[in-house]
């Protein structure tokens, strides 16, 4: 290529676009990702492992639904500035701010307990034993966002997605039946046994989590991304929901062309794991492990950030991961103090981790309608949205989204009870 | 001594007693220093929200009776730089004088004046929290001290860009009252009842009460130390008793 043909590329709209979108995107992307954390990776190995490619037309409604709901986080923090806890303090006074700054707590808490199960449990796979892997990922954790300022950590959070491709190389190493996975994407196929119906339940559980509005809000508000970019946020909120669903895919499909076809019984992802070196290969199964690795220390560093945004938020405390330790105390214990704690729960024998879960799955659960409904309120108030409030058809989807999700999540509290 | 959040939600009447609405928000106007007449009551009315002007307001108890019908009365007609307690003040960000964030605003404290209210200042700090929460007694009954009263006067109303109003606090308050507002306070609180500035000044550093204190005539001073428990008023003696002996 010569000095002209070059210059003209860089002039170009399309290539002057890319470079602008490269530095707003980021928020929307990361939350996506992170989506697929510990227990989605769980999920959606034994959604694949027992039922094949029967589910795979569920990431369709999944990923619109995801994105209109990011789409409207990412649009609140353009337009006001402010993370979603800030919103619905201003919004709806103390007690209702309190009661969701709670729930997210508690709920996140069992989250991370959840993804330091995840760290141990791919730790093991890849032989580095416990007492050595649970120190490490404290001193990583805490001190990449300690130290970190939101550049800085938005990169590594970046890198962490790119490694997100492990799983889908793994699912082309197992060799699917990829005519079958193609008309499963799009031909729904829906049975009414109740182990079918708990899964479905489940995945939309693991996808639309109350945690990734707060996230991506409060991440765009540091960013500080001005209005003017705002079709480039969505763009990153819409790819974030799509890459994340169809990492799922990829996971759910190659353990159906594995596990499944085969016959093999697997309850958890170790098991997943053991199952891929026979039929798909070493690299297949070391790709998984290290795939889960990444997804549950990705995952343990945000949840906890993500509570701190919310508390911090709610009560108008400093908080930023920009910020100094001395400058935003409370946001940096909270953050540390989760990990910490999540660590030593996680390091003592016999912790009742199915329990923590189903408490965790409760809390979600209940706090998932007042979010969203939060949610609609707020980005159709102009005195705080001003002309960007939802127009009327985009006010049709949301809440056909909102109230579908609600009625599912509560399918969900409602079976840890069964 | 009445909390904007203890105001919110009253019903108001009438002259007949007929219920017209509910108290939604009260007007007052930023330019005013130090502490700033209410002027006019937000009332949620069936045809919307209206705000009447506070002189029209004829008691204010348990519920609020207005001196006319709602149809006679004049709406206030809105100033410049009015601003409103609850829309822009309550639950708002405070930032201080490098921008940081301090904390939301859990209460405004206001004070009784000639039929009106004076804007005193507003309230911080996990005292104030507990009490929007609905188990603030909880917590008196235990005794726990909260230092989170801001004076009015401390406090810079801005225009910000993306969240209209800005409320900062430029001088150190959070750790130190500034002379002139000692001096501003010492004057407002001689004209208030002993057991309002009593309860006031136990929500303030001690060091400060003891400033605001040392500036009112002893026999008002005294008249408001009586209305405290004990030990908070050795504790405020005694740092009285040092800053004059210095």
């Amino acid at each position: 290529m010569d000095r002209s043909s070059i210059s003209n590329l860089v002039r170009s709209p399309a290539f002057v676009r890319i470079v602008v979108f490269l530095g707003v995107m980021g928020p929307g992307l990361i939350t996506g990702l992170a989506d697929d954390d510990a227990a989605g990776i769980a999920t959606y190995s034994l959604a694949g492992s027992q039922f094949g490619y029967a589910l795979l037309w569920t990431f369709i409604p999944l990923t619109i639904a995801l994105s209109v709901i990011q789409e409207m986080g990412v649009r609140m923090g353009i337009v006001t500035g402010k993370g979603l806890a800030a919103l619905i303090r201003e919004k709806a006074g103390v007690r209702i701010t309190f009661f969701i700054m709670m729930a997210l707590l508690a709920t996140n808490f069992g989250t991370t307990l959840a993804e330091f199960a995840g760290i141990s449990a791919s730790a093991s796979i890849l032989g580095i034993p416990n007492f050595i892997a649970m120190p490490l990922a404290v001193l990583f954790l805490t001190w990449l966002v300690v130290k970190g300022n939101y550049k800085s950590v938005e990169r590594v959070f970046l890198f962490a997605s790119v490694l997100y491709l492990s799983y889908i190389v793994s699912g082309f190493l197992a060799h699917p039946d990829w005519q079958t996975a193609a008309i499963s994407t799009v031909v729904p196929q829906i049975s009414f046994t109740r182990a079918y119906l708990l899964m479905l339940i489940g995945l939309v559980g693991t996808t639309i989590s109350p945690w990734m509005q707060f996230y991506v809000q409060s991440s765009i508000a540091e960013k500080e991304v001005p209005s003017a970019r705002l079709g480039y946020s969505r763009f990153d909120a819409v790819s974030g929901s799509v890459v994340s669903n169809l990492v799922a895919w990829f996971i759910v499909v190659a353990c159906a062309a594995t596990i499944f076809t085969h016959g093999i019984q697997v309850n958890d992802v170790v098991d997943v794991s053991q199952a891929l070196v026979p039929l798909a290969g070493n690299y297949a199964s070391i790709l998984f492990a290290v795939g889960f690795l990444n997804a549950s220390l990705f995952a343990a560093s945000i949840l906890p950030l993500t509570t701190s945004y919310a508390v911090c938020g709610g009560l108008g405390l400093e908080r930023g991961v920009s910020k100094t330790l001395r400058e935003a105390p409370v946001f940096f214990g909270l953050y540390a103090g989760t990990i910490v704690l999540s660590a030593l729960i996680i390091s003592l024998p016999n912790v009742p981790l199915l329990s923590i879960l189903f408490i965790s799955q409760v809390f979600l659960g209940i706090l998932l309608p007042f979010v969203l409904i939060y949610m609609l309120l707020i980005i159709n108030d102009k005195n705080v949205m001003g002309e960007h409030v939802n127009t009327r058809i985009y006010n049709y989807i949301a809440w056909a989204t909102v109230v579908v999700t609600i009625g599912l999540s509560t399918a969900l509290v409602i079976t840890q009870f069964l | 001594m009445p909390f904007l959040s203890s105001l919110l939600h009253k019903p108001v009447k009438d002259a007949k007693g007929e219920d017209v609405g509910k108290a939604a928000d009260i007007v007052v106007s930023a330019m005013e220093k130090p502490y700033p007449l209410t002027r006019a009551l937000v009332v949620t009315t069936r045809q919307g929200e209206m705000p009447v002007p506070w002189n029209q307001i004829d008691t204010l108890d348990a519920e609020i009776v207005l001196k006319a019908g709602l149809r006679v009365i004049e709406q206030y007609d809105k100033q410049e730089r009015d601003i409103q307690l609850v829309a822009d003040v309550l639950d708002m960000q405070l930032i201080d004088g490098q921008n940081a964030m301090v904390s939301r605003v859990n209460d405004v404290e206001l004070a009784p004046t000639n039929g009106a209210y004076r804007v005193v200042g507003v309230e911080i700090g996990v005292h104030s929290f507990l009490r929007r929460l609905g188990i603030g007694p909880i917590i008196k009954n235990i005794g726990l001290r909260s230092h989170g009263f801001i004076p009015w006067e401390a406090i810079d109303v801005g225009k910000s860009d993306t969240s209209g109003i800005r409320l900062k606090v430029p001088k150190d308050v959070i750790t130190r009252l500034h002379p002139q507002d000692v001096s501003e306070m010492a004057q407002l609180f001689e004209q208030m009842p002993a057991d309002d500035a009593a309860d006031l000044l136990m929500r303030m550093q001690p060091d400060d009460a003891a400033d605001v204190l040392e500036r009112m005539p002893t026999d008002k001073a005294e008249a408001i130390f009586e209305q405290m428990p004990s030990t908070q008023a050795r504790e405020i003696r005694g740092l009285l008793e040092y800053s004059k002996s210095v």
